[in-house]
């Protein structure tokens, strides 16, 4: 009975909090944009400048779109990505492709074509090349994150503001409070995610590989993953909960290949990061794209599970554990 | 005088905050370092490695980010509390806010600026050689314009979750649309007016023109641009912010 009261409770506080609903409505177009223009920069044509005062024979090429240009370019064109390559034409007749972005494979390939030379057809093609689908859940796992410790903010207001103190005093146990701020902030996070996860389904049509069972599940598995996280920080922290959590979602995100998949090499770190929940997800989230079944990730559902409980039942040990030592008062 | 006081004290705030302290010098040498070591294979070339690219971006992410710091000098409960005092002392309302802002501003380039040292001279990064100084002034403008950004949020908005939920994010999006994590070149429609409205894409642009082209075209433009902003920001402040709300 009493969590229910509790998310009335929160309800209702919400409207002084417009600013809540607004950042949330802000961040779901901003992820469905970034999401779309992150898809479609990777299937668009690399862009190839050429230097050179007589170029005529410009081959045309359905991968590249090669613009020619007179003046030389200086390298930060190439370091920021306005062109991907620069090819400059040497005194034989020979060319010499540049880039700063794009890995060794795909400028050879460039320099192969320029010179005549065949592409060999498997070279096109990296091996960590990551689905729509998959790569839309990665950027959207530290939004979910960040929002999710916007959406906690209740708890720790109600100890700054003393008000943590009154509730206790009546008949609600510190469990109650806890699963009451976890069902309103999974709530709060899960509508708009799934929300904007649909949306993009819709606008990107069958490019993204899931069905709406599995977004549903999917999106379910992250936000709960990101409340306990939220509660969890709220627990162990006293101040600066919005800014150490921003801290630590975006290096985790990044460990965890959320934007860049990648292979350090060396394995202490690599299983050390396959511990870690949200490399599970982006696991999962790649295996289902490709078509997997369910079951084949039930390590990985464990992994995140595990956690999730992990961080969960540590927030409310230790907000038993202050609230014995007298802090709230 | 006593606005100088008063910035004193709110730098010695800032200075005993271990969680600020340790997030503007952790965050960009974790990021740099975690992002120099994944994207290394994607960096084919001898002039610019990983490790060159990513000193440069993340003190720019950086001092981007330095709105959340602001917001909590200027509107966290504990800090308030002194802060009320120095409301009713006898001073113009102007000192008030202008003093968060430039302690905070002040607190950022001390920690910046000794990064982007040591990146160069220690850990071999390529900041200019000696143009390291102009890239410097490019970044602590930004911090300028970052600070005064969120100094205009917490005078709106008053009240330092609601800042810390909307500021960061108009900023996010301005780094988003950076050059750093998507490149200048994607060309469809609606990316390129973005690319054009982000204040922070002409630091980023500006900078790898200083250091790889020896490239001033864009300096003063940028840091004129930003000045202009921050003092927007500024005239916002002078106009929204009430004592009485301050207060309450």
């Amino acid at each position: 009975m009493s969590i229910i009261n509790l998310l009335k409770n929160k309800i209702s506080r919400m409207r002084t909090r417009q600013d809540m609903v607004v950042s949330a409505l802000i961040i779901i177009p901003i992820v469905i944009i970034a999401a779309v223009s992150f898809s479609g920069s990777k299937n668009s044509k690399l862009s190839i400048a050429v230097v050179s005062d007589n170029y005529n024979n410009i081959q045309e090429d359905n991968n590249y779109k090669i613009t020619v240009l007179s003046q030389k370019l200086g390298f930060s064109d190439l370091a920021l990505g306005i062109y991907d390559f620069v090819v400059k034409e040497n005194n034989d007749g020979h060319y010499t492709v540049e880039t700063a972005l794009q890995d060794n494979v795909k400028k050879q390939d460039v320099q192969k074509l320029f010179n005549n030379e065949k592409i060999s057809s498997q070279s096109t093609k990296t091996e960590s090349e990551r689905g729509v689908g998959s790569s839309l859940l990665g950027l959207i796992v530290l939004f979910v994150i960040i929002e999710g410790t916007t959406l906690t903010v209740f708890f720790p207001n109600d100890i700054t503001f003393k008000t943590l103190k009154r509730i206790f005093t009546s008949e609600v146990s510190e469990k109650s409070y806890i699963i009451a701020q976890f069902i309103f902030t999974f709530i709060g996070l899960y509508v708009p995610t799934f929300i904007a996860v649909a949306i993009s389904k819709a606008i990107l049509g069958n490019d993204i590989g899931y069905s709406t069972y599995v977004i549903a599940l999917l999106t379910a598995v992250i936000t709960g993953l990101s409340t306990a996280f939220a509660l969890f920080m709220s627990s162990i922290m006293r101040d600066n909960i919005q800014i150490a959590s921003c801290f630590i979602a975006l290096i985790v995100s990044l460990i965890c290949g959320c934007f860049y998949k990648f292979n350090s090499g060396i394995k202490i770190i690599d299983s050390i990061c396959n511990l870690l929940p949200i490399s599970s997800y982006m696991n999962i989230a790649e295996g289902l794209e490709k078509g997997n079944s369910l079951f084949q990730y039930r390590l990985g559902f464990l992994n995140l599970a595990l956690w999730t409980i992990v961080m969960l039942v540590i927030g409310v040990l230790i907000t038993h554990r202050r609230l014995k030592n007298g802090e709230f008062n | 005088m006593s606005f100088v006081n008063i910035v004193k004290f709110d730098l010695k705030n800032i200075f005993k905050t271990p969680m600020l302290v340790i997030v503007n010098t952790l965050e960009p040498l974790v990021l740099y370092i975690i992002l120099g070591v994944i994207m290394k294979n994607k960096f084919s070339n001898k002039i610019m490695s990983s490790f060159d690219f990513y000193a440069v971006t993340t003190l720019i992410i950086s001092a981007t980010m330095i709105v959340m710091t602001t917001s909590n000098i200027f509107l966290d409960e504990k800090v308030k509390r002194g802060n009320r005092r120095v409301v009713y002392a006898p001073i113009s309302k102007g000192q008030v806010y202008l003093s968060k802002l430039v302690s905070t501003f002040i607190f950022a380039i001390i920690l910046f600026d000794i990064l982007a040292f040591i990146e160069q001279y220690i850990f071999k990064c390529n900041f200019g050689g000696k143009n390291i100084i102009f890239v410097i002034i490019l970044i602590d403008a930004l911090t300028f314009f970052a600070c005064s950004l969120s100094t205009a949020g917490c005078c709106i908005l008053k009240n330092e979750d609601k800042v810390n939920s909307i500021i960061p994010l108009i900023t996010s999006v301005f780094l988003f649309f950076s050059g750093i994590f998507v490149p200048l070149g994607t060309d469809s429609g609606i990316m390129k007016v973005f690319f054009s409205l982000s204040p922070v894409r002409y630091v980023t642009e500006c900078s790898m023109q200083i250091i790889y082209d020896n490239n001033f075209a864009l300096f003063y433009k940028t840091i004129i641009m930003l000045m202009i902003l921050s003092i927007i920001c500024i005239l916002i402040c002078k106009f929204t912010f009430k004592v009485e709300e301050y207060v309450r």
